[in-house]
């Protein structure tokens, strides 16, 4: 079984990752994006339940003062109309963020994690063209020996 | 003076470590450096000890968040000794990613904490990406705020001047009543400022933090945490224009670890 935990920044905090975002894009000379937000995204393997996977959510993998998190999928407002682009770790790759988090599982207590997995997802807004978005996850988004990415419109 | 036994807790990715370790010694301390494990193993004891230091570093890191993993296993690990030591009056310090395992754990600012700030405290402020969303490293003056509880500051009244190196040390609060309590209580310790104590925007305040705040204490100023480095400043000869004579006899960080060692050596 996978847990999915996704967590982003407070709606109202300045997203300094994805405020930097936006300046590489306008380097990038693509013209239309106006707001870019980061959200990290866990995969758990193996038999967590519904209170556990609370408390690695609460506990762990968020800040209770600087962001939200939502087991399963970020959804509403936060992504309504946006593009959404997920970057992924090629398999084979070794994600130490993950191993982080299994450490971080046992040392409270929760025995049933097997295995993690982490990702990006970038939500982002503007007046952009998917082929302006791909080039935007092509070159400042994702390394293409190591990782691959998505690109949904929500 | 009774000696005084100081204990630097150390894990994967901290690396100030023995920085901390020398300042305590310079200023009249024992300090054992010591592996998490070997507490969580029961190999060492922190009642054995008068002062705590969570030093530097990145811890695990930073994954996840900066000082989040090494926060996570302080309450699920070793929480009975943590709050029994801060139960105790002992002194706690913890410095930069120290700073952040500090508030993560809740000790910091202790906002709803047992007997002298101990016990499970809810979060209430944390320390987030700088607004620049660079990491900063450089030298900047802090400024002691006026009447602070904070022990290891006392006689401080003047700006001094440490390094920073830091990319999550925005300090924000839950809410305006966190701050209000924060500064009815004078827990406010250090406020970014420019040589003469005057605040402003960035470079001045480096990371966009709330109240200018670099530094804060808990309600009995026995636990204290600071993003910048006290430790990088003992000796003169670490100012970085000391060759131009404008360093003092010793490194503005040091008066920190003296006034910890010598309160240690008359109250603990």
């Amino acid at each position: 079984m996978t847990t999915r935990i996704e967590v982003y920044i407070r709606e109202d905090l300045v997203d300094a990752a994805g405020e930097g975002l936006i300046k590489d894009i306008e380097d990038l000379n693509v013209k239309g994006a106006k707001s870019a937000r980061f959200v990290r995204v866990t995969e758990i393997e193996g038999g967590i339940s519904k209170g556990e996977a609370r408390r690695i959510a609460s506990e762990l993998l968020s800040d209770p003062v600087s962001q939200r998190h939502v087991i399963g999928e970020v959804s509403g407002p936060v992504v309504d109309g946006a593009w959404v682009i997920e970057v992924k770790f090629n398999k084979g790759v070794t994600d130490t963020v993950a191993d982080t988090t299994l450490k971080g599982i046992a040392d409270m207590g929760i025995a049933g994690a097997t295995g993690a997995k982490t990702s990006t997802k970038v939500i982002l807004r503007g007046k952009i063209s998917k082929s302006d978005v791909e080039n935007i996850a092509r070159r400042l988004l994702a390394n293409s020996v190591i990782q691959s990415f998505s690109i949904a419109k929500s | 003076m009774k000696d005084v036994k100081v204990i630097v807790l150390r894990t994967a990715g901290t690396n100030c470590d023995k920085e901390t370790v020398f300042a305590f010694e310079l200023a009249g301390a024992k300090a054992d450096l010591v592996h998490i494990n070997e507490i969580s193993r029961g190999e060492k004891k922190l009642d054995r000890y008068q002062i705590l230091a969570i030093p530097g570093g990145f811890s695990y890191g930073d994954d996840i968040s900066a000082g989040k993993v090494l926060a996570v296993e302080m309450m699920n690990k070793i929480s009975a000794q943590v709050d029994k030591f801060v139960a105790d009056g002992k002194l706690l310090i913890g410095i930069c990613n120290g700073f952040q395992v500090l508030v993560k754990t809740g000790l910091l600012p202790g906002f709803g904490a047992g007997e002298a700030g101990s016990g499970a405290a809810k979060q209430s402020v944390t320390l987030f990406d700088n607004d620049s969303g660079k990491f900063d490293c450089r030298w900047v003056h802090l400024n002691p705020v006026e009447g602070n509880v904070c022990i290891f500051t006392q006689g401080i009244e003047t700006p001094i001047y440490l390094p920073i190196a830091h990319g999550e040390g925005k300090l924000i609060f839950d809410n305006e009543k966190t701050r209000d309590k924060l500064r009815a209580a004078k827990q406010g310790v250090f406020k970014y400022s420019d040589a003469a104590g005057k605040p402003g925007p960035y470079p001045v305040n480096p990371n966009g933090s709330e109240d200018d705040l670099a530094g804060i204490c808990n309600a009995t100023g026995r636990v204290f945490g600071l993003m910048p480095h006290p430790e990088r400043h003992v000796l003169s000869t670490q100012h970085p224009r000391w060759t131009r004579g404008e360093a003092s006899e010793r490194g503005d960080g040091f008066a920190i670890f003296r006034n910890a060692v010598a309160f240690a050596s008359m109250e603990l």
